[in-house]
């Protein structure tokens, strides 16, 4: 069942609710901020009049903009720079807002950079000289002090037409065009029937969104243009059917599944202008060479035989592996000949979980709530554990609150998360040989987590076994396969390695895995 | 040393008047060399300092050490990452910081590779720093990382006041915070002997990020190794003083100008002169639009640049993203204080 809602009525309540959090957010860390404070007053006293600015798109960007400052701790961190800017455009809005109200106070607006700084609602920007960027200007009664305020005259935000034609707004078709860009916004226009009136709507939608969310994107963009085009108060808009957030600013292509519904477009686009056209072969152009240099995320080689089908090749298609001899690998020879067993691919565990409240509270005091995660190199991340960084960080900032939770510690039931934490909490405490010992007895069970091998590795180094430790930095792709391609046994990778001059640290099981890395890669 | 771009670079070091001990490291390490921090060990007003060496001349070097009574120990080598494009593509890129290069072994063949060298009189105290001292560097196409910790004692073996590590603690976040703008906001009135700035040239009192730009544990033991250069060279020491004493804009770590002016009121500077300070993220456009004005007013989040009246550059620093970027000026001079 669709649920009918007013979009002007939702978005105004939204932004409204956003303002109000930062305006108290702002208050409690700083004090209260003039700017915001006045931004308040500014559309209580204009009421239902000033809806015009809380729909602006660049009011909702205002608002996440300062959302994702508080959230990234300005007001404490950063005071000054981005931030005073941020609350001070709030300047802006409050001077947009009585214009429309015609009230008779004047706002001191905060010039931006550029030579026109917008007043976001009644459609109106103030023209500057350059040496007045980011001071103050009085806009009273829809003048400005010393500089001009006149009409806004701009295109919609990321909104271009190929032909380059100013838009007809009631001239739309129901398909989608593609934006002259690197491939980065999917342009969606219609129109949408009310009574006698007709809007059209142009929205910028995610390029994987379905053909119902993507029109109604569309229809709720026709509010927004509206308020462009017509500072008029709105009424009986009727109502528009969408389950979706306001529409969003940019979509990125950045997944080859959706070049299907591109090459589609493509074909459809044969009879529109050949700008058009020519916009969407250099689109699937670049999309080709991205997908030859790895630069997509994508499985299969589907997409990249159906772009190489429709005349976009492919330029470095991986070629089929080459059938290779299958040969014994020496070094598992060696492990098996000395009693060890190889062993094939099998499940991994993924997490280090609790298995008491301890630990578990002390997890989610790290960052790691639920479980600690193993890292097996799948990703973009260096490291999946983010306890160790923590716990370095608590050891330095608040020694007590540190040893406090090393003590907490020592009360927690045994288990493979408790035994990970008490071998960084030792080698916090420089006691390495006692980390090394925990992270090894770990890595019997979890050979195939980067993140304990390169602290056991690290572990290593403080104990003089530098050679080891820079294995592990220089070869861990090799440790990892002899780690995961056998069952972990000490005896046997100690006895691989004993007999011969070895490096220091040898004795455990990862520093024998390391030193027979060592021995066959860098002998020296 | 580094090059140094602008109005105030130093005359070649190697024509000043140098000791036979300060001059010897010189001709081993003509470019990228720490000529204070190399005193001040020998001087024993350091415990331990890390070099780059050049592999043709790691065994001048590593006697040049013997001479003087210091041991030596080695790390890996380091080949600089070319250009952004490349480091944008290595996994782990967010941690590339101020030093960007591939690593390689010490015992690898490597055109234009530097070794990572540790140096000092106590063998026990370089170990212990050389243990902790590893670098981000790129393996593989991946930054590698040591535990958090180790960035701590990897300061505290190199000699940096406990005070200044702990604000390390504290604020060394390039996602979040800004460490020059924190030292900044807790500092009343700024000393040269504090202004590490510079400090990728090696020619600054201070080698390390202070907790704030009057901070007295730093400043006590620059004024040291400033006598103590003043005797090995004092043509180099009279260069770090000039350029140690100016107003210095800053955005962040990698941003920031030495201008040879004064400060007119808080946040605007008239000057005649403008050095960039070197860093592998350095603001070349910013440079080139102060090198041709007079003056720079700060205004929240921009830099204005003025040619006379003229408004010939605006600058926007945004501290939204990593690295954040907020615009102050340091006034590291007699009669300054910051703005």
């Amino acid at each position: 069942m669709i649920e009918y809602v007013d979009l002007v009525r939702v978005l105004r309540g939204r932004n409204l609710l956003r303002l109000e959090w930062v305006r108290r957010q702002v208050s409690a860390a700083l004090g209260p901020d003039p700017d915001v404070e006045d931004l308040c007053t500014a559309l209580a006293e204009a009421g239902q009049v000033a809806d015009a600015v809380l729909v602006d798109p660049r009011f909702g960007r205002w608002c996440s903009r300062m959302i994702s400052l508080i959230d990234r701790r300005a007001p404490e961190l950063l005071p000054h720079g981005t931030f005073t800017a941020s609350c001070a455009e709030a300047s802006t809005f409050a001077a947009a807002a009585r214009i429309l109200s015609g009230s008779s106070m004047g706002t001191r607006v905060r010039l931006g950079p550029m030579l026109t700084t917008a007043l976001p609602g009644p459609g109106k920007e103030i023209k500057t000289a350059r040496t007045r960027a980011g001071s103050r200007v009085l806009v009273k009664r829809a003048s400005a002090k010393d500089c001009e305020l006149r009409d806004e005259h701009r295109p919609l935000p990321g909104l271009t037409v190929p032909t380059g034609q100013e838009l007809d707004l009631l001239a739309c078709e129901d398909n989608p065009l593609l934006v002259v860009a690197p491939v980065t916004v999917v342009l969606e226009v219609g129109t949408r029937e009310l009574g006698t009136r007709s809007e059209a709507g142009m929205a910028v939608v995610p390029s994987s969104a379905s053909r119902g969310a993507r029109t109604a994107h569309v229809l709720a963009a026709a509010a927004h243009l509206a308020f462009f085009a017509d500072s008029t108060p709105v009424g009986g808009w009727g109502q528009l059917t969408h389950r979706v957030a306001p529409p969003p600013e940019i979509a990125d292509i950045c997944e080859p599944g959706q070049l299907t519904r591109l090459l589609a477009l493509r074909a459809s686009l044969e009879q529109l202008d050949a700008e058009a056209a020519g916009s969407l072969d250099l689109v699937l152009s670049k999309v080709a060479s991205w997908l030859g240099s790895d630069q997509l995320t994508e499985t299969g080689n589907d997409v990249a035989r159906w772009l190489s089908g429709a005349g976009w090749p492919v330029p470095l298609l991986s070629p089929a592996p080459e059938p290779v001899e299958r040969r014994q690998d020496p070094w598992l020879s060696d492990w098996t000949g000395a009693g060890g067993q190889g062993c094939g691919p099998r499940p991994q565990a993924t997490h280090l979980p609790p298995v008491d409240q301890v630990c578990a509270d002390v997890l989610a005091e790290l960052g790691s709530e639920g479980a600690i995660e193993i890292n097996v190199l799948g990703d973009e991340r260096l490291r999946a554990d983010p306890t160790f960084d923590h716990l370095s960080l608590m050891s330095a900032r608040n020694q007590p609150a540190f040893l406090g939770l090393v003590r907490r510690l020592g009360q927690a039931v045994d288990s493979p998360a408790t035994r990970l934490l008490t071998g960084h909490c030792a080698y916090i405490l420089g006691r390495f040989e006692e980390a090394l010992a925990l992270y090894d007895d770990l890595l019997l069970e979890y050979p195939h987590d980067a993140d304990l091998w390169r602290d056991a590795a690290f572990a290593l180094r403080h104990l003089d076994a530098y050679a080891l430790c820079d294995t592990w930095l220089f070869h861990s792709g090799e440790v990892l396969r002899r780690a995961t391609s056998t069952v972990p046994d000490p005896a046997v990778a100690v006895a691989l390695v004993a007999g011969r001059p070895t490096a220091a640290g040898a004795s455990s099981y990862a520093g024998a895995i390391l030193e027979g890395v060592r021995r066959d890669f860098d002998p020296r | 040393m580094i090059s140094i771009l602008g109005d105030r670079p130093p005359a070649p070091l190697l024509g000043l008047e140098l000791s036979d001990v300060l001059r010897r490291y010189l001709e081993i390490r003509p470019e990228h060399g720490q000529p204070i921090c190399f005193v001040a060990l020998v001087e024993g007003l350091k415990p331990v300092m890390d070099d780059w060496v050049p592999r043709s001349q790691l065994e001048a070097y590593t006697q040049m050490c013997e001479d003087a009574g210091l041991y030596v120990s080695m790390n890996a080598q380091f080949r600089a990452i070319d250009g952004d494009e490349t480091a944008q593509r290595v996994v782990g890129r967010g941690t590339l910081t101020t030093t960007r290069a591939y690593a390689h072994s010490v015992s690898a063949e490597v055109p234009d590779a530097s070794v990572h060298v540790f140096a000092g009189a106590d063998r026990v105290a370089v170990e212990r720093t050389r243990a902790a001292g590893w670098y981000p560097l790129v393996i593989g196409g991946r930054a590698t990382s040591k535990p958090w910790i180790d960035h701590l004692w990897f300061g505290e073996g190199l000699g940096y006041p406990a005070c200044c590590t702990e604000a390390f603690a504290m604020h060394n976040n390039w996602s979040v915070n800004n460490m020059p703008y924190q030292a900044w906001r807790a500092t009343k009135r700024a000393s040269m002997l504090c202004n590490s700035l510079m400090r990728f040239t090696g020619l600054t009192w201070a080698a390390h990020l202070p907790c704030r730009y009057d901070c007295e544990t730093t400043a006590t033991a620059a004024a040291a190794t400033r006598s103590a250069m003043q005797r090995h060279s004092p043509g180099i020491a009279e260069y770090v003083d000039e350029i140690a004493s100016r107003p210095y804009l800053v955005c962040n770590e990698w941003e920031a100008f030495a201008l040879n002016g004064r400060v007119v009121e808080p946040g605007v500077l008239s000057y005649d002169g403008v050095t960039l300070t070197p860093t592998n993220h350095p603001n070349l456009a910013l440079f080139e639009a102060l090198s041709s004005g007079s003056r720079l007013e700060i205004r929240d989040d921009l830099v204005l640049v003025l040619d006379g009246d003229k408004v010939t550059w605006v600058e926007q620093c945004d501290a939204s993203g990593f690295a954040p970027r907020i615009p102050f000026i340091l006034d590291f001079s007699k009669a300054g204080r910051s703005g």
